[in-house]
């Protein structure tokens, strides 16, 4: 076992750390955050850079594994990219892969050229992180498919230009089997769009589809086995949204730790007062453990085992909601006043771990999944 | 609202804390702890000559008739003490079960025995599979002649090896786990047909299970009205949930005081570990959890005289879920600022750390009680609107 | 001892409900239980409103217009308002301005502004914390110096509440730097327009803005405008900072939250069920509930302390404000967690409607993201563990 980068995996942390810095520093990313949220120049140079490739196959143009989309997005979580690259490559780029559709390598080229934006609409409000939970009804036609329903937080909504739709053919709201999976052009009539900023400056939409009818050649793979394609992609997501959660928790920490050795109050550090050392220290522990669990979401999805990737998916999401939970807030904390003001960094840190959590299923959620699953075994 | 002692209550309060100090050193503790079935007759003999055995029965039985602020404040002396006498067992908990199922003529021939010192009785109604739950009795009575005849199980009764009678809840009709049905009789320790087992708990006291064998129980054994029981036993739960939460302040108040001056005169790194900002701050903690532990004692003993069963219900599952988890975390804390010392069976801390995690384990713990909260639509409903 | 609540509370507390049933408008209340912050025209409004009632300084002595209440009538007349949804008045002025010019004031100033304050005509801002004067505010540095009848002040204030909403403000500033900080320190009254004081904005972290920098260039203050004796302002501070213990646990608000909480969590739905029926999240309110009882006995117990004038030394107010702050902190955090993909949604305080999401979702958020503040402020949660540490348990 090894939990050293090797020459390439550093090579390509170190590329997107230093792009970052000079890109996206913390004034930079509050420019980009009152333009929209998702500047699709700085998408194209994600691409440019083939990030959008990394976690792709070779055959379709790709480079890398799942590692490798760990690297980046913890990079990105290091520095609160808002651009929504968990969903709209990682994400989408899996469901696509996975789909069992005709041609994917041209459907994953403008992807990774950055050309195409996919947005991935697969969560319903009732959902609340149940991966297969879909009530949106596809119903057969003379023109291909009608679908009726609601998807919401679709990150990068306001912005795709596709968007990848599940939808259920047959079965109840729960069953893996009868969902297919659709991809669906933005304009398509019958689909309302509705976007909006989430707390941390990023942007996602909800979207309707009233009666909208979508072409045959909409339908990716198999009419009613999409279900396990969503599992899949979905665990992968979401240990990839723990790796960029570790990002963010990781910075936050140093932040406050650097805070507590330059504030002074009572005329010395702050970080000379035991109380809050032992805090930083549990702190530390916190992203310790958050740092393992990635490791060890990592590995079930290298192992190719999908009950054991389905269930670290969970143990992972739960473990570092708890210390997103707990970092975050004790920054904040740490902080003082300075630590709920929009100016400071350290808030902004807090803020887009709280959208994190949320997102691929909160940690009570999946700590609830792996109850049940100790209960059923 | 008064949270000021009466005179009343402030003389009743000297006196147990009286005895506390006289009786109960820790060294002293260690002595009782070594006679005969884990605790002092010499110290129940001087709780029933001062009265304290009689606190909650009414005067027309021989008590005192005072409620249940009186017995919150001997409970938290009892915790204080970590006394091992049957107390709340006794008077509490079968007192509390008598006083709410008995008819007045069973409490002036059964009561002034218990009150005087003399007989020690024991509520059984616990056993292997209702964990929790008063209402789960698989233990039946059947009416035979002028009696009912007894058979099945009780476990885990605290100081039943000591009991002179056992105040015991058996079916006498209805399923299993119905509420109906159950009723309570009056038992003698030397009984035909009852055997005991007995054995050591965690905590250095005795407890038994009960093994019933066709014993016969005649008809003015019977406590009150058959089939009716429940609400008692519920009644006298209720009581003893009150008490706990009680005599887990005294516990904790204690471990708090103990670990306040350990860490004032316990010296490393070249002066007294009380200067170490982050055990002070975890003191602090801890008193800000007997705080709120005081407060829902409190709480207890105003809200055994409520009238509305479902209210005293929901309010004693609150007190008990905070209770076991501010009386554990006060425990561990205390144990850990003690250093290595803190688990050695010498120094006192570890014994009420003992204590506190018992008392969560006692009619339900906190996550059970949580639940029950949570299933039962919770607490504050009150609308937001006025 | 004996706890049995007074039935005349209980009628005290339906005398306050149909006050407020006829005297607020569901709009305003309605407004006012979302969770952005309060503006200043429905602050003024509704003190005028109690004004007129009487009702609006209510702890103040009698003859300065205060009601005579006891502080359990208080703490239901303040929570009955709250829970109705009315705007809160200007704390500053009422809970802490008030109290130290009716015990420290002049005739003149008392008469200036003690009773435009209680009829809503004045809004104050409080100058205490600097940027580097926060948790240790006796090391404060806005200098005051003597020019004739005036002082010059020269300084930089931070995280003045509804600054911006202030006509006057008043102000700790530093009169004498040779002796121990606490000893140096006068209270003065600052006119919000006067030359030299310019107010600006800090935006918290739910995107709003409540506080505000205030810099004092050269503001010329006179020395009628000090209250009390000079350098005696500490003890003046101090005062007020422990007049209002029995409060800190914030009670209205916790409960507040928690009713939204459950009313969320029953209209939200979590696969085929309300979400507040699974066993689990249900548990979790379970424990708030069990939290806030505490919180509120603990409160009966600090009102009755200030009745009886008994035992100063227990550390109540540090008690109430730890436990207090960090369940208003748990609270939110459920209710953003109840809301699901909703409470990430950054609604703004005007135009929310056209967004998507429950009913109840506006404003939500935006309450949690500011709430991170209440174990910051009042005096941090780590300052108030020393107190109960160094100064009640003598460690």
């Amino acid at each position: 076992m090894n939990f050293e980068l090797d020459e390439d995996q550093q090579m390509l942390r170190d590329s997107v750390r230093r792009y970052l810095e000079k890109a996206y520093g913390f004034e930079q990313r509050r420019e980009i955050a009152a333009r929209g949220g998702l500047d699709r120049e700085q998408w194209t140079q994600f691409a440019e850079m083939g990030w959008l490739a990394v976690g792709l196959p070779e055959s379709v143009g790709g480079y890398g594994g799942f590692n490798e989309s760990a690297l980046v997005l913890e990079e990105f979580g290091r520095a609160l990219v808002l651009e929504p690259y968990l969903s709209c490559a990682v994400h989408a780029g899996q469901l696509l892969l996975n789909s069992g559709a005709g041609d994917v390598e041209a459907l994953l080229a403008p992807l990774i050229s950055g050309e195409q934006l996919y947005g991935v609409a697969h969560t319903e409000p009732q959902a609340r992180g149940r991966p297969l939970w879909v009530q949106t009804r596809a119903t057969r036609s003379a023109q291909g498919y009608v679908l009726d329903g609601t998807k919401t937080l679709v990150p990068g909504g306001d912005a795709a230009d596709r968007f990848l739709v599940s939808a259920r053919v047959s079965g109840d709201a729960e069953d893996t089997q009868g969902i297919a999976l659709f991809l669906v052009d933005r304009d398509t009539p019958g689909l309302g769009l509705r976007p909006y900023a989430l707390v941390d400056g990023s942007r996602a939409a909800d979207l309707s589809f009233d009666g909208m009818t979508v072409p045959v050649d909409a339908l990716l793979g198999s009419e009613s086995g999409a279900g396990e394609v969503l599992e899949q992609a979905g665990a992968l997501a979401t240990i990839g949204c723990c790796a960029q959660m570790l990002g963010a928790i990781d910075v936050a920490l140093w932040i406050t730790r650097d805070y507590l050795n330059t504030r002074k109050q009572f005329g010395v550090a702050i970080g000379s007062f035991q109380a809050l050392q032992h805090r930083m220290a549990d702190m530390y522990i916190a992203l310790e453990q958050a740092r393992s669990m990635v490791y060890r979401g990592l590995a079930a999805a290298e192992s190719g085992d999908r009950a054991a990737l389905l269930a670290a998916a969970s143990s992972s999401k739960a473990q570092l909601g708890r210390s997103a939970q707990f970092v975050g807030a004790q920054s904040i904390q740490l902080h003082g006043g300075i630590g709920v003001t929009e100016e400071y960094s350290i808030g902004h840190y807090f803020k887009h771990l709280l959208v994190l959590e949320s997102l691929q299923g909160s940690s009570a959620y999946h700590l609830g999944r792996i109850a049940q699953s100790l209960r059923a075994a | 609202m008064n949270f000021d002692l009466s005179e009343e209550q402030t003389l009743l309060r000297d006196a147990i804390d009286k005895l506390v100090l006289k009786e109960y050193s820790f060294e002293q503790r260690r002595k009782h702890s070594r006679g005969r079935g884990g605790w002092s007759r010499e110290v129940w003999a001087q709780l029933a000559e001062q009265g304290f055995l009689g606190l909650p029965f009414d005067e027309a039985s021989g008590g005192l008739g005072y409620g249940p602020v009186e017995s919150m404040l001997v409970m938290e002396a009892v915790g204080r003490g970590l006394m091992l006498e049957p107390y709340l067992d006794c008077v509490l908990l079968a007192g509390g079960v008598l006083r709410a199922a008995a008819t007045s003529q069973q409490l002036e021939a059964w009561v002034p025995p218990i009150v005087s010192g003399e007989q020690l009785v024991v509520l059984a109604c616990g056993e292997k599979q209702s964990r929790y739950r008063l209402d789960d009795v698989a233990t039946t009575a059947t009416a035979q002649g002028e009696g009912y005849r007894l058979k099945g199980s009780k476990i885990a009764l605290r100081h039943g090896e000591a009991a002179d009678r056992f105040l015991v809840s058996a079916r006498t009709s209805g399923s299993r786990t119905a509420r109906d049905g159950i009723s309570l009789f009056l038992v003698d320790a030397g009984s035909d047909g009852l055997r005991q087992r007995s054995y050591r708990t965690q905590d250095g006291l005795r407890a038994i299970d009960l093994m019933f064998d066709e014993v016969l129980v005649p008809e003015s054994h019977v406590v009150g009205t058959i089939g009716e029981a429940a609400s008692a036993l519920e009644r006298g739960a209720q009581s003893a949930i009150a008490a706990l939460a009680a005599e887990a302040v005294g516990c904790m108040q204690a471990m708090l005081d103990l670990t306040v001056d350990y860490l004032k005169q316990r010296k490393q790194f070249g002066g007294p570990i009380s200067r170490f900002q982050a055990l002070q701050h975890q003191a602090a903690e801890m008193l800000v959890e007997v705080e709120q532990a005081r407060s829902m004692a409190m709480l207890a003993a105003l809200v055994l005289d409520d009238d509305d069963a479902a209210e005293r219900e929901r309010t004693l599952s609150a007190v008990k879920a905070l209770i076991g988890r501010s009386g554990r975390f006060v425990a561990e804390r205390a144990v850990q600022l003690h250093g290595g010392i803190g688990v050695t069976e010498e120094a006192a801390v570890g014994h009420y750390f003992k204590r506190l995690t018992m008392i969560d384990l006692q009619f339900g713990d906190s996550d059970f009680h949580l639940s029950k909260l949570a299933a039962g639509g919770g607490l504050i409903g009150r609308a937001e609107r006025a | 001892m004996n706890f049995r609540p007074d039935p005349d509370d209980a009628l005290f507390r339906d005398e306050v409900r149909a006050f407020l049933r006829e005297a607020l408008p569901a709009e305003v209340a309605a407004r006012n239980r979302r969770g952005f912050h309060p503006s200043k025209e429905d602050e003024l409004w509704w003190t005028q409103v109690l004004y007129r009632k009487g009702w609006s300084a209510p702890h103040w002595p009698v003859e300065h217009g205060g009601t005579g209440w006891s502080p359990q009538r208080r703490f239901i007349f303040e929570e009955e308002c709250f829970l109705a949804g009315a705007p809160p008045t200007c704390a500053a002025g009422f809970s802490l301005l008030g109290p130290v010019l009716y015990s420290y004031g002049s005739e003149a100033q008392k008469r200036q502004f003690l009773e435009p304050t209680r009829r809503g005509e004045i809004f104050w801002g409080q100058l205490f914390s600097e940027p580097n004067a926060g948790s240790d505010l006796a090391s404060l540095k806005t200098a005051a110096v003597r020019d004739g009848d005036d002082y010059i002040v020269n300084g930089q204030k931070t995280w003045t509440t509804e600054g911006h909403y202030a006509d006057w403000l008043f102000c700790l500033v530093r009169t004498d730097s040779a002796v121990k900080p606490q000893r140096g320190i006068s209270f003065l009254i600052i006119d919000a327009k006067a030359p030299g004081v310019s107010i600006r904005p800090i935006v918290s972290i739910d995107g709003a803005h409540s506080l505000n920098e205030t810099f004092l260039d050269d503001v010329r203050v006179p020395v009628a405008n000090r209250i009390g004796e000079e350098n005696q302002g500490w003890s003046y501070a101090k005062l007020l900072l422990e007049h209002e213990r029995a409060f800190s646990a914030e009670v209205p608000r916790n409960k507040r939250l928690l009713s939204q909480l459950k009313s969320i969590a029953a209209q939200t739905r979590d696969g085929d069920a309300r979400l507040i029926d699974e066993p689990m999240f249900s548990s979790r309110i379970a424990e708030l509930e069990v939290e806030l009882q505490a919180l509120e006995w603990l409160t009966l117990r600090a009102l009755a302390d200030m009745d009886h004038g008994a035992d100063a030394r227990r550390p109540t107010g540090s008690v109430l404000k730890i436990r207090g702050s960090e369940l208003i902190q748990k609270t939110g955090a459920l209710i953003v967690e109840a809301l699901g993909g909703y409470g990430l949604v950054d609604y703004p305080e005007h135009g929310f409607e056209t967004l998507p999401g429950p009913e109840e979702a506006p404003g939500k958020t935006a309450d949690f993201l500011y709430r991170r503040a209440t174990t910051i402020y009042g005096g941090a949660n780590e300052i108030q563990r020393n107190i109960i540490a160094k100064g009640f348990l003598g460690l």
